[in-house]
């Protein structure tokens, strides 16, 4: 932000506050220990970050990483794919979805894929 | 013998003609071979010296300004002591010799407040006691060579004591400030008539700027930052952060002028192209502002883990404006490390840092396909990586170039409608391997 002004007066300036948030990792089994990166810039420092994990197509709510603040997920958050008993059903991907200082929305994560189901093997 | 008289008069050139008392005078007979006269006297309270029984002749006046009557008088047209006036005077007869001197003016300068709602940063209220309050310490001259003692308590600047009065005319009146953040509303020149001593008065008000940052939904921005603040033409900068109390907004007595204020940041970190290919320059942009161009740099990362080392690190090429950017062309060797088929980059520069988004980052593989018989073999193919994605392509002419995504690992190659066949496989590092085609 630059600007430029003479003497009494007051000069407004713009920012604009932005925010990302995406998966550690493009394919994970269930079970497996994966991380959520989300980033700010331009924020108030430390802002609270809400994350929602959503099932792709249509994005629909799943679950949730709340509680935490922006800072907590500089070096990725981390969070334990445990879905049992929560209903996927044919759902394979998953995105995310960020608001930070409650106001401030990032734009839908690229998915991950989740292999929900037992391996095959043929003989 | 006969006598005559000489009386001196001196009076000063005000509208009462009020007498000068003091003022040395003396008489001297000419004429002869030498000049001699009475001792002299100086003007009593009426501002006369009366010399009687005079021998009859002609007598030569001279009226001398003492060094402090030279301070508040002056003969007219003249800065000289000494004025002078010779007659005749004949048998019984008294003459008087007059003289005029014009009073030298010592005007006051006072400087009050004008308060305006900016400066008092409330409403100005209805008599506001800021309004016209003394302000001292300024200092002030006329023209440029007639100091005045700074104002007073009561804003009041005059001329000092030991020094000359001034005449009649027009005197272009400096005022100097310090602080400097004040601003003189109503400079100009003052007439000044013959023995003035009006009070002429002048209103500064005190100089500020504000720089208030808004977000996008226009409300005052509560992030933090390091700031500069330059000053007009440069002469002068200040640095500092802007804290989240202050709700974006920086204020500062300051010197009246143009200034010109950045928060130091990074942000809108992107890439110039959707995808990057190993050996392909691909340009790295950010919007900067408040930094200089050897403090920004850009820290590569697999697109899935931005952080911990850097990839690799390159600095800067160019700002222009706002956008500070660099080519950067991808080495395999540099991004080893990549298994996600991705990357980003990280912009820095001091505590501001921009984060890209990840776009994928290929690199060409070689797949030669051939029959049984050593011939090439076309087919078309998909090949299928570790995280689920795939690719297909053609062995046109036995050989097929696909952009493979960095780090992925091809776990399986569809060939399509092949059953019953073999073939073989090989990069540009060996045999993949034969299969027979079922």
């Amino acid at each position: 932000m630059k600007v430029t002004g003479s003497h009494n007066k007051s000069h407004p300036g713009d920012v604009t506050p932005a925010t990302a948030v995406a998966w550690s990792c493009r394919r994970a089994w269930h079970g497996e220990k994966v991380k959520v990166y989300l980033h700010a810039e331009l924020t108030r420092k430390d802002p609270t970050a809400a994350v929602r994990i959503c099932k792709q197509e249509p994005i629909e709510d799943f679950d949730s990483l709340s509680g935490i603040v922006l800072s907590a997920y500089a070096s990725g958050c981390e969070y334990e794919i445990a879905w049992k008993g929560k209903a996927y059903l044919k759902c394979r991907e998953f995105v995310l979805k960020a608001k930070v200082d409650e106001t401030l929305e990032a734009d839908v994560s690229a998915p991950l894929y989740v292999d929900l189901d037992e391996p095959e093997f043929s003989m | 013998m006969a006598k005559c008289e000489v009386s001196v008069y001196v009076s000063i050139d005000a509208e009462s003609r009020p007498g000068l008392k003091g003022v040395p005078t003396k008489v001297l007979k000419t004429g002869g071979e030498s000049e001699t006269g009475p001792p002299g006297k100086p003007t009593d309270a009426e501002g006369t010296a009366h010399y009687p029984g005079l021998q009859v002749g002609t007598y030569k006046v001279t009226v001398t300004l003492t060094a402090d009557q030279l301070k508040d008088f002056a003969w007219p047209g003249t800065d000289e002591a000494l004025a002078e006036d010779s007659k005749n005077v004949g048998a019984l007869e008294s003459k008087l010799f007059p003289f005029v001197v014009d009073p030298l003016a010592r005007p006051k300068i006072k400087v009050v407040w004008t308060a305006t709602e900016e400066a008092l940063g409330r409403p100005r209220e209805e008599g506001d006691p800021e309004d016209g309050k003394a302000v001292p310490g300024i200092h002030v001259k006329l023209g440029e060579a007639i100091n005045y003692s700074d104002t007073n308590g009561e804003g009041i600047a005059e001329l000092a004591k030991d020094q000359k009065g001034l005449r009649p005319g027009d005197y272009a009146v400096n005022l100097t400030f310090e602080p400097d953040h004040l601003e003189l509303i109503d400079g100009r020149s003052i007439p000044v008539a013959k023995g003035s001593k009006e009070v002429e008065t002048f209103h500064v008000r005190p100089c500020w700027v504000e720089f208030a940052v808004l977000d996008q939904a226009k409300k005052a921005w509560e992030g933090e930052a390091d700031f500069v603040l330059t000053y007009p033409e440069g002469k002068k900068t200040e640095t500092g952060t802007l804290t989240s109390d202050k709700k974006g907004k920086l204020r500062r007595a300051v010197p009246p002028g143009a200034y010109k204020f950045a928060l130091k940041l990074l942000y809108e970190a992107k890439w110039t192209a959707a995808s990057a290919e190993i050996e392909k320059p691909i340009t790295l942009r950010v919007q900067a502002t408040g930094h200089e161009l050897g403090d920004i740099e850009f820290d590569i990362f697999d697109g899935c883990s931005p952080t911990g080392a850097a990839l690799e690190t390159i600095k800067a090429a160019a700002l222009n404006g706002t956008e500070a950017e660099v080519a950067w062309t991808p080495k395999a060797a540099k991004l080893a490390a990549v298994s996600s088929g991705t990357v980003r980059f990280i912009a820095k520069a001091g505590k501001s840092k921009a984060v890209s988004e990840a776009i994928p980052i290929t690199v060409e593989r070689v797949i030669k396909v051939t029959g049984t018989d050593d011939l090439p073999f076309k087919v078309d193919m998909t090949l299928y990586f570790g995280d689920g994605d795939t690719i297909a392509v053609s062995s046109d002419g036995g050989e097929a170039k696909p952009q493979v995504p960095l780090g992925k690992q091809i776990v399986a190659i569809e060939l399509a409608g092949q059953a019953g066949r073999i073939a073989g496989f090989s990069n540009e590092v060996g045999p993949l391997s034969t299969f027979f085609l079922s």
